[in-house]
C-alpha cells in the first residue's frame, strides 16, 4: 500500500487515525501494531512471516546479549540472521548472476520477490541489537513494543530508518494531542503534494527521456532528463519522508528529519549530511565509526604507523572505511553494479574533499557559487548513474550530456516538457531551497498567517487528491475505423 | 463534559447526516444536485395495437402548444412519444386531451427526466406529481416523487374515437427525510460507523479545544480535512460500467479470496476502490480542467492534441508494422489470390490505400512536435514493395498520398479531430481512383465538383455519421470535453451534396449500402473501412449500381472482418460486379493478410 494511493488515503488512514484517537491510551500501541501488520500484509501477505521472524530473532537476540557474557558472538549471530534474510531476498540472484558470468557457471536463479521495505526494517532491527549491545538502551521485554518499533507503518516501507535509541522512550511513553495531530496532518499534506504534484510530474519527463535509445537523445534532452530525475528523486523521497514524519506525529511519535535541503549543499560531504540523513547517520554510527575504531586499534595500524607515519596511516584507514561504507551504501540501494558504482562515486568525492579541504566554507560569494555548481554537477551525474539501467547506458548518456557523443533527437522538447512540467520544475527548484522552511511553524505566528497556510494546504490536498484520482482514470478507447 | 455539549454534538451529527443524505441514497450527490436545479419533467405515451405509419392518437396539450411527434420503435413494436415539460419549484398544471384514431393499448408514464451520470448510469432525478386524473377519475392524490426509471405508469385500452382527458400537477422534487427509502444497500453500516466516529471525534476535538490543547484555526482545519478523508469511502458507487471510460469497472474481490494462495487480493481491492470511491469523477474533472488549461499539448494515452491549432493525432504516430519481407510478401500473396478469384469471375480488382492523417500532415507534426519524417520511412518501404509486387501482377494499387498533400494546401483533407478524411479529401482520393479505373473502363463517368453543391459547416464526422457505435465521443471524454459541441475545435469543413440526388436510389441493410444511379453503366462493389463513408458521396455517381460492404462492422468478429473470400464470396458472386474496389487505411494494412488467409 502506498501513501499516495486512494486505498491508503481514503480508507486505511482515516480509519486507523480515528481508531487511534478514540481508543484508550494503553490500547493505542496495539491498534498501531495491528494496523502496521495489516498495512504490510496488504501487498504481499506471505512476507509478513519474514518480518515476524526478524522481530523474534532480534527480540531473543537482544535479551540474550544483555544476559550473557559472549555478547559479541550473540550480536554477530543476530546480525547474521537479519542480514541472511536480506541477502536471500535481495542479493542472492545478483551474486548468482556474477558468479555465472565470472566462471561461466549455470547456477539457477531463485524465483523470489523482494519483500517490500526489507532493507529498512532490517537496518532498524540491527540498530536495536547494536544499541542493546552497546548498553545504550535496555532490551525491550515486551515483544509487542519491539514489533511496533520494527513494523510501524509510517516508516516501514521507505524510511526514515529510525534508530532504536531515538524512539525507545516514545514507544514506552508518548502523548498524543491534537497539536501534534494538526502538525502531522499538515506535514503529511506537504509530503503528499511533493510526491504527487512535483515528483510524479517530473518523473514522467525523466522516464520519457531515460527510456529513449541513447542514440536518439541530444545534449539538451539528456540534461533535461538528468535534472528532472534529480528533482524527482528528491521530491519523491523527501515527500515520502515528510508523509512518514507527519504520520508519526499524528500517532504521537517524533521522528528525526531525513532531508535538510540537500541541494543547497556546497560539497558532497555536506550533501550527504543533508540527504537521507537517517541512512547516512546509520552508516556513520554502525559502520564507519566502529570500522575506523577497529582499524585504528588493530595490530597492523601500529606497525604501519611506524613504517609510513601516522598521517599516512590515518589516510589509509579513512580510505578503507570510506570504501567499505560507500560500497555498502550503494549496495544497500540496489543489487546492481550501477548502484555500487554510484556509492563508490560518492565516496570518492567525499575522500577528495577531505584530502583537499574543498568542503570548507568559502568566504567569497563567487567561491560559494563555484562550490555549489560543483556539488550539483556531481550530484546530477551520480543520479544519471543511479537511474540508468546499465553502466553502458549511463556512460553513453554522460558522454551525450557533455557533448562527446551526439545522438539525433526525434522530438522537440515539447514532447518532454509542457507548461505543467516547466511549472513543476520551477517550483521544484525554488522549493529545494529553504525559502518556506518554517511554513508549518505556528508558534508566534499570526492567526491570519496560519489560516492562509491552512487554506494553502487544503488546496494542495485537493490538487493532490485530484492527481491521484486522475491516475485511476483509464479509458478504453476504440480508435481504429 | 456537560450534557449540553453532548446534545450539541448529537444535533451536529444529525445535521451532518442530513448533509450527507444524498451520499447514502441512490440519488447520490449528482442526482440530488441535478434534482435541485432540474427544469424538466417527462410525460411519455406508449401506444401498442394496430401499427401503421400514421399516428395512433391525436393530441392536444395545454399549456404547452408544442408536442413531440410519434416515433415508431420497431424493436418493441410500439409508437412512442417522449414529451419534455418545463418545470419549476412551484406546482404547475398539465392538461392533455387525446383522441384515439385506432384501437389499442395506451400507457401513460409520469416521470422525471432521462439523465445519466458520468458512468452512464441513470440518475434518479425526481419529479413530484399529484392530483393525477384521467377522465375525471383521480388516480393519484398526494404528492409522490417519480424518477425516469421508476415512473408512475397507467395503462388503458382505447377504442377508435375515444377521448381521454388527462390532468396532473407537477413540480421539481423537494428533498425530505422520506428519501431515506432510497438508501443504498450496505449503507446502514457506513451510516452507523460514520456517525459514531464523527460523534467521538468531535467530542474529543472539543475537549482539546476546551483544554486549550489546539488552536481553533487548526481545529477548523482538522474538522475540514478529516471528513474529506471519510467521504470517498462512505459514498462508494454501485456502478458496474463506466460509459465515460468505455470499460467495465473493477469488481470487488470476494473476502474469501484473501485466504487463497497468490490471491492478489490487495491489488484487486485497490482496483475496485480506485474505480468506485465517491468523488472520483469530480476529482478527475478538476485535474483534467487544470491540465487542459495549462497545457499546450495534451498527451492522452492514445492521442496527442495540439491545443493551439486543435489538431489531434492518434498515437502511435507511426503504425507499428512488421518490417520483414515475409510480412509484405504474405500481403502480396493474399492480394494475388483475391485477384485470381476476381479474374476467374471477370471482375477487375482495384486496391485503394487511404493514407494516415499523420502522413499528410507530417510537416505540421514536425513543426509542432519535432516529429521526424524518417519514421514514416518504414511505412513507405512497405508501400513501395507492395505496389511494385502488385503491379507485376497487374493489380492496380492506388495510394493517393501525394495528391492529398497537394490538396491539403487548399482545404482540410482530414478532420482535425478524427482520423477520417473529409469530403474534400475523399474527393481527391476518388479522383485518383477514377484515374486508374478509367484506363480500363473509359465509359464510366467521372463526377466533377461542379456537379455538387458545396456547403461549409463545423460538424465533424462524429455528428455527421451518427450510425456508428464506435464514435470519438470517448475521446472527448478522455480529454474532458463532454461532447464534440464542448470541444474547442470549431474548424469549418466543406461538405458536398450532388445536384441530382433524385436520380440516386439508396438502400441500407445494416452495414451494407446499395446505391443505384440512372446514368451509370457499371456495377461496382466497394469493400472497406469507415473511410469509404465519404467516398460514397462521389463513387456511386460513376456507377450504375454500387454495393458498399463495411468490413470492420460487418457480420464477423473484428479479427475475421477482412476474410473476404470466406465471408463475402457468395455476396460478390451474387452481385456480379464489374469492378471490386478494396479500400483500406494504412493502419489496417496488415489485415490484408487475412483476405485469403495466406500467411
Amino acid at each position: 500500500m502506498l501513501f499516495s494511493s486512494t486505498v491508503f488515503l481514503f480508507l486505511f488512514l482515516p480509519i486507523v487515525c480515528a481508531l487511534h484517537l478514540l481508543v484508550r491510551k494503553e490500547l493505542k500501541d496495539y491498534v498501531l501494531l495491528l494496523a502496521s501488520i495489516f498495512f504490510y500484509a496488504w501487498g504481499e501477505p506471505r512476507y509478513v512471516a519474514v518480518m515476524l521472524l526478524t522481530i523474534i530473532i532480534n527480540y531473543v537476540g537482544a535479551i540474550l546479549i544483555s544476559k550473557y557474557k559472549c555478547k559479541k558472538v550473540l550480536l554477530l549471530l543476530t546480525i547474521l540472521g537479519d542480514l541472511g534474510f536480506l541477502f536471500y531476498f535481495k542479493y542472492f540472484n545478483f551474486f548468482v548472476e556474477n558468479i555465472n558470468a565470472l566462471f561461466d557457471g549455470h547456477i539457477d536463479f531463485i524465483k523470489v520477490i523482494m519483500p517490500i521495505g526489507i532493507s529498512f526494517y532490517t537496518f532498524q532491527a540491527i540498530s536495536y541489537v547494536v544499541d542493546v549491545y552497546r548498553e545504550e538502551v535496555e532490551p525491550q521485554r515486551n515483544i509487542y513494543k519491539l514489533a511496533l518499533y520494527i513494523t510501524l507503518f509510517p516508516q516501514l516501507v521507505a524510511g526514515p530508518i529510525v534508530k532504536y535509541h531515538d524512539v525507545a522512550d516514545q514507544i514506552e511513553n508518548r502523548t498524543v494531542d491534537f497539536e501534534k495531530v494538526a502538525y502531522g496532518v499538515k506535514r503529511f499534506i506537504v509530503g503528499l503534494a511533493k510526491k504527487v504534484l512535483i515528483a510524479n510530474t517530473l518523473g514522467a519527463v525523466a522516464d520519457k527521456v531515460f527510456t529513449q535509445p541513447i542514440d536518439q537523445l541530444d545534449c539538451v534532452t539528456t540534461w533535461l532528463g538528468a535534472i528532472c530525475y534529480t528533482f524527482q528523486i528528491y521530491y519523491d523521497f523527501s515527500g515520502y519522508s515528510d508523509m512518514a514524519i507527519g504520520l508519526g506525529s499524528i500517532f504521537g511519535f517524533k521522528f528525526l528529519e531525513n532531508f535538510n535541503y540537500p541541494y543547497i549543499s556546497k560539497s558532497i560531504s555536506e550533501y550527504w549530511r543533508r540527504w537521507h540523513i537517517s541512512l547516512g547517520s546509520w552508516f556513520r554510527d554502525y559502520m564507519f565509526l566502529p570500522l575506523s575504531r577497529a582499524l585504528t586499534l588493530s595490530v597492523p595500524y601500529s606497525s604501519l604507523c611506524k613504517r609510513i607515519g601516522r598521517k599516512l596511516t590515518n589516510t589509509l584507514v579513512t580510505i578503507i572505511s570510506l570504501v567499505v561504507v560507500w560500497f555498502s551504501t550503494g549496495f544497500w540501494h540496489g543489487a546492481a553494479w550501477s548502484f555500487i558504482v554510484w556509492g563508490l562515486y560518492n565516496g570518492f568525492f567525499i575522500f577528495l574533499e577531505i584530502m583537499t579541504g574543498w568542503n570548507r566554507d568559502r568566504k567569497s560569494f563567487a567561491g560559494r557559487v563555484v562550490q555549489h555548481i560543483y556539488t550539483m554537477l556531481v550530484v546530477i551525474i551520480s543520479f544519471v548513474i543511479f537511474r540508468s539501467d546499465t553502466m553502458n547506458y549511463a556512460w553513453h548518456y554522460l558522454l551525450t550530456m557533455f557533448g562527446v557523443e551526439r545522438g539525433e533527437t526525434m522530438y522537440h522538447l515539447i514532447y518532454y516538457v509542457d507548461r505543467i512540467e516547466i511549472i513543476a520544475l520551477i517550483v521544484g527548484i525554488v522549493c529545494s531551497a529553504p525559502l518556506c522552511s518554517n511554513m508549518l511553524e505556528v508558534e508566534g505566528r499570526s492567526q491570519l498567517r496560519i489560516a492562509a497556510v491552512n487554506l494553502w494546504l487544503l488546496a494542495l490536498f485537493i490538487l493532490s487528491a485530484a492527481s491521484i484520482a486522475a491516475s485511476t482514470y483509464n479509458p478504453f478507447i476504440y480508435f481504429r475505423f | 463534559m456537560g450534557k449540553k455539549r453532548i446534545w450539541g454534538i448529537a444535533l451536529l451529527t444529525i445535521f451532518v447526516n442530513i448533509l450527507c443524505l444524498p451520499l447514502w441514497t441512490k440519488c447520490g450527490y449528482s442526482g440530488f444536485i441535478r434534482s435541485l436545479f432540474n427544469k424538466e419533467a417527462r410525460l411519455d405515451l406508449l401506444y401498442s395495437g394496430q401499427i401503421t405509419k400514421n399516428e395512433p392518437l391525436s393530441i392536444k396539450l395545454t399549456p404547452n402548444p408544442f408536442f413531440a411527434t410519434w416515433v415508431y420503435e420497431p424493436g418493441s413494436n410500439i409508437h412512442r412519444i417522449n414529451q419534455s415539460l418545463r418545470t419549476r419549484g412551484k406546482w404547475q398544471k398539465l392538461s392533455l386531451q387525446l383522441k384515439a384514431l385506432r384501437d389499442g393499448k395506451i400507457t401513460i408514464l409520469f416521470r422525471g427526466p432521462d439523465v445519466h451520470d458520468e458512468y452512464g448510469i441513470p440518475i434518479p432525478c425526481l419529479i413530484d406529481w399529484r392530483n393525477v386524473k384521467i377522465n375525471g377519475k383521480t388516480i393519484l392524490t398526494k404528492r409522490r416523487a417519480f424518477s425516469f426509471i421508476k415512473p408512475f405508469a397507467n395503462r388503458l385500452w382505447v377504442k377508435k374515437g375515444d377521448i381521454l382527458h388527462i390532468e396532473a400537477e407537477f413540480r421539481r422534487h423537494h428533498f425530505f427525510v422520506h428519501d431515506f427509502t432510497q438508501l443504498k444497500s450496505g449503507m446502514v453500516w457506513y451510516v452507523i460507523t460514520g456517525n459514531l466516529l464523527f460523534f467521538f471525534l468531535v467530542y474529543r476535538l472539543l475537549s482539546y479545544i476546551q483544554g486549550g490543547g489546539i488552536r481553533r484555526i487548526d481545529a477548523l482545519f482538522l474538522a475540514i480535512i478529516f471528513p474529506m478523508l471519510f467521504i470517498p469511502m462512505i459514498g462508494i458507487s454501485d456502478a458496474v460500467k463506466s460509459e465515460r471510460e468505455n470499460r467495465m469497472l473493477a469488481v470487488n474481490p470476494k473476502l474469501e479470496d484473501l485466504f487463497k494462495e497468490r490471491t492478489d487480493y490487495g491489488r484487486r481491492y485497490e482496483n475496485w476502490f480506485n474505480d468506485h470511491f465517491c468523488g472520483r469523477i469530480a476529482l478527475i474533472k478538476l485535474h483534467d480542467t487544470i491540465r487542459n488549461q495549462l497545457s499546450r499539448v495534451i498527451r492522452a494515452q492514445k492521442a496527442v492534441y495540439f491545443k493551439k491549432d486543435s489538431w489531434l493525432f492518434e498515437l502511435p504516430l507511426v503504425v507499428n508494422m512488421d518490417n520483414s519481407p515475409t510480412f509484405y510478401q504474405s500481403i502480396v500473396r493474399n492480394l494475388i489470390q483475391l485477384n485470381q478469384f476476381c479474374q476467374r469471375n471477370k471482375i477487375k480488382l482495384y486496391v485503394l490505400e487511404v493514407p494516415r492523417k499523420e502522413n499528410v500532415y507530417g510537416e505540421f507534426l514536425k513543426k509542432e512536435y519535432g516529429f521526424d519524417e524518417k519514421k514514416f520511412l518504414q511505412v513507405s518501404q512497405a508501400h513501395e514493395f507492395i505496389r511494385n509486387e502488385t503491379e507485376k501482377h497487374h493489380i492496380p494499387y492506388i495510394y493517393p498520398c501525394k495528391a492529398l498533400l497537394d490538396a491539403a494546401k487548399s482545404d482540410f483533407v482530414f478532420f482535425k479531430w478524427t482520423n477520417h478524411w473529409t469530403d474534400w479529401g475523399a474527393f481527391v482520393g476518388y479522383c485518383e481512383l477514377m484515374k486508374e479505373i478509367s484506363k480500363e473502363f473509359p465509359d464510366m463517368p467521372v463526377v466533377s465538383l461542379n456537379d455538387f453543391q458545396k456547403s461549409q459547416n463545423w460538424l465533424i464526422r462524429d455528428l455527421y455519421d451518427e450510425s456508428f457505435a464506435f464514435t470519438w465521443r470517448h475521446l472527448y471524454w478522455f480529454l474532458n470535453y463532454e461532447d464534440v459541441t464542448d470541444s474547442p475545435n470549431r474548424a469549418f469543413y466543406s461538405y458536398y451534396d450532388h445536384n441530382n440526388r433524385a436520380k440516386m436510389a439508396f438502400k441500407v441493410e445494416r452495414f451494407i449500402k446499395e446505391f443505384s444511379y440512372t446514368e451509370g453503366r457499371r456495377r461496382v462493389m466497394l469493400m472497406g473501412t469507415s473511410q469509404n463513408e465519404n467516398l460514397n458521396h462521389f463513387l456511386p455517381y460513376s456507377a450504375a449500381q454500387t454495393k458498399y460492404v463495411r468490413l470492420n462492422m460487418g457480420q464477423a468478429k473484428t479479427a475475421d472482418e477482412f476474410k473476404i473470400l470466406k465471408l463475402y464470396k457468395k455476396d460478390i458472386l451474387a452481385f456480379k460486379p464489374d469492378i471490386l474496389i478494396l479500400s483500406i487505411s494504412t493502419e489496417n494494412l496488415s489485415r490484408l493478410r487475412d483476405l485469403c488467409s495466406i500467411k
